[in-house]
């Protein structure tokens, strides 16, 4: 553990530096946008350190530690380090009002004692997110296993940086850490948009902090799902477009984003309107070329190779999609795809009438049948918004880009019980137009800190369903720090099978140090799933509600015996 | 859209469009044909229409700043009456467990 430690010390440092030096080269010339374009970058490197030592199948916590060493001894021989601006650190007091930085920064303390108390239990992150990372990471490998949730094949360049923070220690608790990390670039890239709108410092910061605590962004952000990371990353490529990077350079943020949801890709249209808008507007510092291709090459890699992955394995890029969309047992859509306008007008209907209330459930991470955006932005943000586009200004230009990114996702996507989290950058908006009418309306600062807080207070617990789950989370050794959502796991690290469809919470059965070795049976008639056991030399296997039929038809025929919850066993 | 604290709470005088215009009522117009009247004052949409008509009729008297306070307060209300109580249920509901 110590050596892991160290080695992840060591890498963190060298990522970090490295990320620096590559953002120094490609400086927008603007501090706020080069800010977001450090942390992009950082999350970038990671992610292609875990891609490329995966695919060679020397991802261990030592591979990436020496990797690191060595990247980080010649990044210091290079001198990167003599140009860390250490004095706009020490002047953050003096640029920004103390009351935001001490709200950020207890929005951070709360989120590191989430990280550590905390363990996945989010229904979507525990059934087709994480058992990438865990099987990855067992594996010291990007294997083909994925699990064998129908999602699983998704693109997972979230789940890489998930990696990045799982593989050092070989445990899961510090994974929230990514989500995290992708909550600071979407406070950086609404602070650069902030900026660029006319906005002083302290009101950007302001705005920034408005957005990353609306209660569906503090959620997400320690839930390890990936919607935040795509708002995020998309709000960072419209800073960069609006601060007129080189479109070389603009292949990264789109590379990365397209590499953690397809949803990013969505919303491009908006994007290019705001490219258009801009375009009159004086070109960002020329980088330099070698490092604008780095950069778009390491977007390249990140964005293709999970299409590239799909085609080769599926034959489909977009697989399990299709021309019909994504059909679940040949009869209940999943997901559209391609555009659909009754989509369009039935997720507008459902976003203005009914999820912008929140009133149907309690906040969750997911969106589900709530929007989660919150009563600061219910009930001042939109008023704010507007005020400020009856003024000329660019916040006019974001506001026409991103209602065609709103326009075009909710075409796009299936009107289910969640797809408002595809459209989490809506927000962002009112929060960038809140803090000019604050500052004049005596009262409105107070009754914003309020809401605030209230969003602050009520987004403690994650999910109604987990709540109970907390205090004994809290008391477990953080070693065995695993939800408890499994009846009957055996506390040895004895392999078990688990049958196709995997259910909401396949993760939990590797262990949070992914001690044990989970084996994926796909087969679907009893004799076959039976013999697959026996091949596989695994006694105990694991179905979810979807497989009671399949498993109790095995029982009755005692090919299986049944124990604890939804485990069963070979007699 | 510096937001200079020095700077006027109201917005800028300038001369209102009749499209301008048009847009709040027709929004209003809108909400009005889908909910009922008693209802309609919970409607964020048209509580924003009004509140449009109000910016563009009245932004630069003494009673704009004011009104601006009572409606985020009252939108604020609206969404905290219905949104509230399911937060402190899950609250609730872990301490009960």
């Amino acid at each position: 553990m110590i050596a892991g430690l160290a080695w992840m010390l060591v890498a963190n440092a060298a990522c970090l530096l490295g990320a620096y030096a590559l953002a120094s080269r490609l400086s927008t010339g603007q501090r706020s946008a080069d800010l977001a374009l450090f942390l992009l970058l950082r999350f970038s490197l990671a992610s292609a350190a875990v891609l490329a030592t995966g695919l060679l199948g020397i991802l261990t916590a030592r591979t990436l530690g020496l990797l690191g060493a060595a990247a980080l001894a010649g990044l210091l021989l290079g001198g990167a380090h003599r140009t860390i601006p250490w004095a706009a650190l020490r002047g953050l007091r003096r640029d920004y009002p103390a009351l935001l930085l001490a709200t950020a920064g207890l929005v951070l303390a709360r989120f590191v004692a989430q990280a550590w108390f905390l363990a996945p239990h989010d229904g979507d992150a525990t059934c087709y997110h994480l058992p990438k990372v865990a099987e990855w990471v067992q594996a010291g490998a990007i294997t083909r296993e994925t699990g064998v949730d129908y999602r699983s094949p998704f693109p997972g360049g979230f789940e890489l940086f998930e990696i990045w923070w799982t593989v050092f220690l070989h445990h899961d608790v510090l994974v929230e850490a990514a989500g995290i990390e992708l909550w600071i670039l979407a406070l950086a890239a609404v602070h650069a948009l902030g900026r660029w709108t006319g906005l002083s410092r302290g009101m950007a910061l302001a705005a920034g902090l408005l957005f990353c605590t609306t209660p569906i962004v503090l959620m997400q952000a320690v839930s390890c799902l990936n919607d935040l990371p795509v708002v995020a990353i998309l709000l960072t490529s419209a800073a960069l477009i609006a601060a007129r990077v080189q479109p070389f350079v603009l292949l990264l943020p789109l590379g990365v984003g397209i590499g953690v949801k397809p949803t990013f890709g969505f919303a491009l249209p908006g994007l290019a309107l705001l490219a258009f808008l801009v375009r009159k507007d004086p070109p960002a510092s020329r980088p330099g070329r070698a490092a604008a291709a780095g950069g778009a090459l390491l977007g390249a890699f990140l964005g293709t190779y999970w299409y590239l992955r799909n085609l080769v394995l599926y034959g489909n890029p977009i697989y399990p999609g299709g021309a019909r969309g994504f059909v679940l047992n040949d009869e209940f859509l999943v997901q559209q795809v391609g555009p659909n306008l009754v989509s369009l007008r039935e997720n507008l209907r459902r976003l203005v009438d009914s999820r912008l209330y929140d009133h149907l459930l309690g906040y969750n991470p997911t969106s589900e049948y709530i929007a989660g955006w919150g009563p600061a932005v219910f009930g001042c943000g939109f008023l704010a918004l507007l005020v400020a586009l009856r003024e000329p200004g660019r916040l006019r230009l974001l506001a026409a880009a991103l209602a065609v990114s709103l326009v075009s996702v909710l075409t796009l996507v299936l009107s289910d019980r969640w797809f408002v989290r595809f459209v989490l950058f809506v927000p962002a908006l009112a929060c960038l137009a809140l803090p000019p009418l604050a500052v004049r309306i005596r009262g409105l600062p107070l009754l914003l800190g309020i809401l605030v807080a209230i969003q602050f207070a009520t987004t403690v617990f994650l999910s109604r369903n987990a709540v109970g789950e907390y205090p004994a989370l809290a008391r477990q050794p953080w070693r065995k720090r695993a939800a408890d959502m499994i009846a009957g796991l055996p506390k040895d690290a004895e392999p078990v099978a688990c049958l196709q469809g995997g259910g909401l919470f396949n993760y939990l059965l590797y262990g949070p140090d992914f001690s044990r070795r989970v084996i994926y049976i796909r087969a679907g008639k009893p004799e076959e799933i039976v013999a697959e056991m026996r091949r596989l030399e695994v006694k105990r296997i694991y179905g979810s509600r979807d497989a009671t039929s399949v498993l109790e038809e095995m029982v009755k025929a005692r090919l299986l015996k049944p124990e604890i919850g939804r485990f069963y066993s070979l007699p | 859209m510096t937001g200079d604290p020095g700077a006027s709470a109201l917005p800028r005088r300038r001369p209102w469009s009749r499209w301008e215009f048009a847009l709040p009522l027709m929004a209003l117009a809108w909400r009005l044909s889908w909910y009922p009247l008693g209802t309609v004052w919970r409607d964020w949409v048209a509580v924003l229409a009004l509140y449009w008509i109000f910016t563009i009729l009245a932004g630069r008297t003494k009673a704009w700043p004011v009104v601006t306070v009572l409606v985020a307060l009252g939108l604020a209300l609206v969404y905290l009456h219905r949104q509230l109580p399911l937060s402190l249920d899950s609250v609730e509901f872990g301490i009960q467990s």
